[in-house]
């Protein structure tokens, strides 16, 4: 089959691949109709991401029909069309059964990178480097399933590929990010990052209760999407003081809640940036916090930073003294799909989240290359481009 | 068992360094194939040493004992034994892989049993393999609010080349600790979710050679752990 591997640093390539077979018995094969990019993909390409290994196959928000079931599957049957957690959950360890599935004890075969990096290993994802379990990704025409019975979930009939497939990772994420804030009646809630976890967790704080939603970045054309299709504030950081603005906006008091949807590779403007931005690049550190500092300087006393943008290393210049004095909260951690894919299929079903729009480019993984190029400069309007191995 | 312990560092040493520097690092090779000579010859004394490991599994503590008194059970979550023969009532002969394929093996009798509880071994060498005497055992207690039940297991055994010896050890991949430590992890993935989850044989786009460096590599980053 094809399969769209990472090549190098800023390197993809279409390969010939075998197909899968299960490799275990509450495995699944499926054939995949579609696979997204997504941000986090960036920093394995960037080569932040230590142990990605040439020849990996990349891609971890997906959706497709179910072709063969190892033989402990019990609900899934072949036919099925399916949205699978990007995250990889046993199900019945300590931390899955709690519901917080992205910290599963069992679904990462290499834990021993992220054990001597955090102290414990975080659950497997798929194509996401041999620190989470080295499992192949999902932009190739089938992909195998481990623990499928829980992290795949039938798509209600008559969704969408475009409105089911972000369901697997946008979706939830953004949905845990305004979750984790806890809001109160009359909310304020300040989001970095326009992109299509941002927009979710937009979406999400607004059915979550929030009174307003503002979003920060500096793609005026994501911003321009981001008021059109969900109503929400935005603020342009290339053109704005937006430290100032959302002081001033919020009445001097700061956001009650803030999401950082950037990650490692944030950007900005200023000395703060330019240090980052040297240490990262001369790979003295891997994360770039610049968004995160700026969500901590804003938020309101007693307020709640969550982050949702993916880091891995050490950060320095974190402003520690504003968490304490103003008695933050930090939240975070890779999305719990499995906690919130069956209601969002719901809320998508009954219209009350599109995640549709998200996927501005539909490409066969022939030009994946291209597509990666394309996402990561923020050309032609990309917001996702989603790859059609096997359309149906 | 002087000599044989040499030996059984000495033979996985080669494929170890590859895993870890992939291919081309023949000098790397020899200095620790030199490293391996010194730190467990017989004029380096053999130090006292003890490992002590634990994992909680969410299941109640009769049916982790049962598990880990059933020979097949054992042997099929744990990836390194390649067998365990019973004997007797209170006498088996255990095998176990190295990364390189140069089994160990013991003959445990054991000493200490409270159903539920606790187990107790004393092993010394036999069969096969190199042999690998020390004493050993499992306790399991009650985790706090239910979260099921607690594996602490203690292996006391003489390292051959002391502290340098266990270092060595454990850059080939040959640390008792790092077998400990992959055995209470998988223990606990058959427990819990059924199986242990593998990689092998899923599609890359690499060469054999790269898959074989990657394989390699994984195999690494499943055993050991914590520092």
């Amino acid at each position: 089959m094809k399969a769209l591997c990472w090549a190098g640093v800023n390197e993809v390539s279409v390969e010939d691949v075998p197909d899968p077979t299960p490799l275990n018995r509450q495995d699944a094969i499926l054939r995949v109709t579609a696979s997204s990019v997504c941000g986090s993909d960036l920093h394995l390409l960037d080569g932040y991401v230590p142990a990605m290994r040439r020849g990996d196959v990349l891609g971890h928000e997906f959706l497709g029909e179910v072709v063969e079931t190892g033989p402990d599957v019990r609900r899934l049957k072949a036919g099925d069309r399916v949205v699978v957690a990007s995250v990889i959950g046993c199900g019945r360890c300590g931390h899955c059964a709690a519901g917080n599935w992205s910290w599963c004890d069992n679904s990462n075969p290499t834990p021993v990178l992220s054990e001597r990096l955090f102290g414990h290993a975080p659950a497997g994802i798929f194509g996401y480097s041999h620190a989470t379990g080295g499992f192949a990704g999902s932009h190739a025409e089938y992909i195998r399933v481990p623990f499928a019975d829980y992290g795949a979930f039938t798509v209600p009939e008559g969704l969408t590929d475009a409105q089911a497939v972000f369901v697997s990772d946008a979706v939830p994420t953004g949905w845990m990010a305004a979750d984790l804030c806890d809001l109160q009646p009359g909310a304020v809630v300040a989001i970095w990052g326009a992109g299509a976890v941002g927009q979710m967790a937009a979406r999400a704080a607004q059915l979550l209760g929030a009174e307003r939603v503002i979003v920060i970045d500096r793609s005026a054309g994501r911003l321009a999407t981001a008021r059109e299709k969900l109503g929400v504030e935005t603020i342009d950081y290339a053109h704005e003081d937006f430290g100032e603005a959302l002081r001033e906006h919020t009445g001097g008091r700061g956001p009650d809640a803030c999401i950082e949807a950037v990650g490692m590779e944030a950007h900005s403007y200023g000395p703060g940036y330019a240090y980052d931005r040297i240490r990262q690049a001369a790979r003295l550190r891997t994360d770039r916090p610049t968004a995160l500092r700026q969500a901590v300087l804003a938020c309101r006393k007693g307020g709640t930073v969550v982050v949702m943008g993916v880091f891995l290393g050490p950060i320095d210049a974190f402003p520690m003294g504003a968490v304490m004095n103003k008695g933050l909260t930090l939240r975070t951690g890779q999305q719990h799909g499995q906690r919130y894919i069956p209601m969002l299929l719901d809320r998508v079903a009954k219209g009350e989240i599109d995640p549709s729009y998200l996927a501005t480019q539909w490409l066969p993984l022939e030009r994946g290359p291209e597509a990666y190029a394309m996402f990561k400069d923020d050309k032609d309007g990309c917001l996702r481009a989603v790859f059609t191995p096997r359309a149906a | 068992m002087g000599e044989s312990a040499k030996s059984w560092r000495q033979g996985p040493v080669g494929n170890a360094v590859s895993g870890l520097v992939e291919a081309g690092a023949a000098a790397g090779t020899r200095a620790v194939r030199a490293a391996v000579r010194v730190a467990t010859h017989e004029r380096v004394p053999r130090r006292p040493r003890e490992i002590h490991r634990a994992v909680t599994v969410r299941r109640p503590a009769t049916e982790v004992y049962d598990f880990w008194r059933d020979p097949a059970a054992l042997a099929g979550a744990v990836d390194r034994i390649a067998g365990i023969e019973v004997i007797d009532e209170r006498r088996s002969r255990w095998t176990v892989t190295g990364p390189g394929g140069t089994p160990l093996s013991w003959e445990a009798e054991v000493t200490e049993e409270v159903p539920g509880e606790l187990i107790a071994w004393r092993a010394a060498g036999g069969g096969d393999g190199h042999a690998f005497g020390h004493e050993g055992r499992l306790e399991l207690r009650p985790a706090p609010a239910d979260q099921g039940t607690e594996l602490h297991v203690r292996v006391a055994f003489d390292q051959p080349g002391g502290p340098v010896g266990a270092a060595v050890a454990a850059v080939s991949g040959e640390d008792p600790d790092q077998l400990v430590r992959q055995a209470l992890r998988q223990v606990k993935q058959v427990l819990e979710g059924g199986e242990v989850i593998r990689t092998e044989g899923q599609p890359a786009g690499r060469s054999g050679l790269g898959e074989k460096a990657t394989r390699l590599a994984d195999h690494r980053l499943a055993a050991g752990g914590r520092p």
